[in-house]
């Protein structure tokens, strides 16, 4: 790890649609996988994160400059992470919850999949089959049989306005 | 991943999955086992409850649910405090037409006595499973307790004569053997008779016979199998005007009694973070003559018929042992959800 000076060092992320963004060094290694890679001395050029697409790249910067600009407190930080999440759609939380996991950030980790969890939560089956992309493999027959195991938790559902 | 046109589904692995998915209510988890063979095979996976019952334990955020007593012939209320006022959220309709009563509950099981005294049943209201079991022994006055024992993955009931015998009996589920231990204390004439399931030990309050001013909460401890004693905070309950009670808000245990003076006065005490004693968590006024609620005739106090209850514990429970005698369809119907 490179010795401590006076200024402060800065790191450059490239998306894997090559767009560049450059991060404090102290907000960045939020995320594990950064980390490791500025203490294994791999940092020095630009940082290539092949999971990750320049906006969402640029959200999650958004994130990492926010959260570390907040002292250690607890509550604060929770309300910026509420914030920061409350106009975000379905997709978007998706994208991030993967750039979470992948740049191995546990604190956006957790805030984006209570988040996820909070809009799903009172969603039909077959949104949820829509939005993740999961093919349903029940026959019609085994799918009534699961769905009446547990009837009553079908009651209340949203309708499914949207797609 | 897919671009253009087909970005409507995103794909996120399985483990990430799971990470929302510890996140939501009992309810919506159990309804996405619909979704497909995979999140079916992930949501009845023994590991996956484990976590989830324990990560719904440690969390503060959660709302309080509180089980009625009253109607329990025909099963019981869920019942939200809300306002001031308890609401009825849902109705638990007991499996058994004979006229068994609630005991006690535990992560989303319920146990149930028949009049006859000498049997027992574990009843899971959110899948229909029960499972029978036999008692050593058929005394009339007794309170009981059940609880999760981590450390063999299984339940325990737990037993207590409210008379002179020296013993208690402990139950295992897993195993289907009572054992027979010796109390701490002589005195249990007066213990409460439901034992409160809280953070993996059951809790109740006993009161000393000759001298009411005297009241203990004691504790099963399902690690060792002891009952061990709680230190009550200072100022609750303590004489037959003023009964102290426990209950779980906000992921804490908790002591409430009606105030000396007021009776429609209650105060709460919490154990503090390193649960080493107990603070004043709210004082809260609380009419019992005004209360009902739906399902319920009789206006209801807060202490005698409510027992916390937190529907997002409410969950499944596996690998319960195969009782002792002929109830092999009940067990298999217990383990339905471990296909």
């Amino acid at each position: 790890m490179a010795a401590e000076t006076g200024t402060p060092t800065t790191l450059t992320l490239k998306s894997n649609d090559d767009e560049l963004f450059s991060v404090a060094e102290s907000a960045a290694i939020l995320s594990v996988t950064i980390r490791n890679m500025v203490e294994d001395g791999c940092a020095g050029g630009v940082i290539p994160l092949d999971n990750v697409d320049g906006k969402t790249l640029a959200s999650v910067i958004t994130y990492m400059n926010g959260i570390s600009a907040i002292p250690a407190d607890e509550e604060k930080k929770k309300s910026y992470r509420d914030k920061f999440l409350s106009d975000k759609d379905f997709e978007t939380l998706a994208d991030m919850v993967l750039a979470a996991n992948y740049l191995n950030m546990s604190c956006l980790m957790d805030a984006v999949s209570a988040k996820i969890a909070q809009v799903m939560e009172k969603k039909s089956v077959g949104w949820v089959r829509r939005k993740f992309g999961i093919e349903n493999d029940y026959t019609p027959e085994e799918e009534a049989a699961v769905k009446e195991e547990h009837k009553w938790t079908f009651e209340g559902v949203e309708t499914d306005d949207d797609n | 991943m897919a671009e253009g046109n087909n970005r409507n589904a995103v794909h996120i692995p399985i483990h990430v999955i799971e990470t929302i998915l510890f996140k939501l209510p009992a309810k919506s988890v159990l309804r996405f086992r619909a979704v497909s063979r995979s999140w079916r095979n992930l949501i009845s996976d023994p590991a996956f409850h484990r976590t989830y019952i324990r990560g719904y334990q440690n969390s503060s955020s959660q709302p309080n649910l509180f089980v009625s007593k009253p109607s329990y012939r025909h099963g019981v209320s869920l019942v939200k405090f809300e306002g001031g006022k308890f609401v009825a959220v849902r109705q638990l309709v007991n499996p058994n037409t004979r006229d068994w009563s609630v005991s006690c509950f535990c992560d989303g099981l319920v146990l149930l006595r028949p009049p006859s005294l000498s049997n027992y049943v574990l009843w899971n209201p959110s899948t229909g499973a029960t499972m029978e079991f036999y008692s050593r022994w058929s005394l009339s006055l007794t309170s009981a307790g059940m609880c999760y024992g981590p450390i063999l993955d299984e339940f325990k009931v737990v037993v207590i004569a409210r008379s002179w015998l020296p013993d208690y009996i402990v139950y295992s589920c897993r195993t289907g053997i009572w054992e027979k231990r010796r109390k701490p204390f002589a005195k249990t004439d007066q213990v409460s008779e439901s034992g409160l399931y809280f953070d993996g030990a059951v809790y109740w309050l006993n009161v000393d016979d000759d001298n009411p001013n005297i009241v203990k909460i004691f504790y099963f401890d399902p690690r060792d199998d002891q009952l061990k004693i709680l230190k009550k905070p200072a100022g609750a309950g303590g004489n037959n005007d003023r009964p102290i009670f426990l209950t779980c808000l906000k992921g804490r245990l908790c002591v409430y009694s009606n105030d000396a003076k007021d009776e429609t006065v209650v105060r709460i005490w919490t154990r503090n973070e390193n649960n080493s004693s107990w603070d004043v968590l709210m004082i809260l006024v609380y009419d019992a003559r005004e209360q009902k609620f739906e399902g319920c005739d009789k206006p209801v106090g807060f202490g005698e018929v409510f027992v916390p209850y937190v529907d997002n514990r409410f969950f499944p429970v596996q690998k319960v042992a195969r009782p002792k005698r002929k109830r092999n369809t009940l067990h298999s119907n217990l383990c339905e959800l471990s296909d």
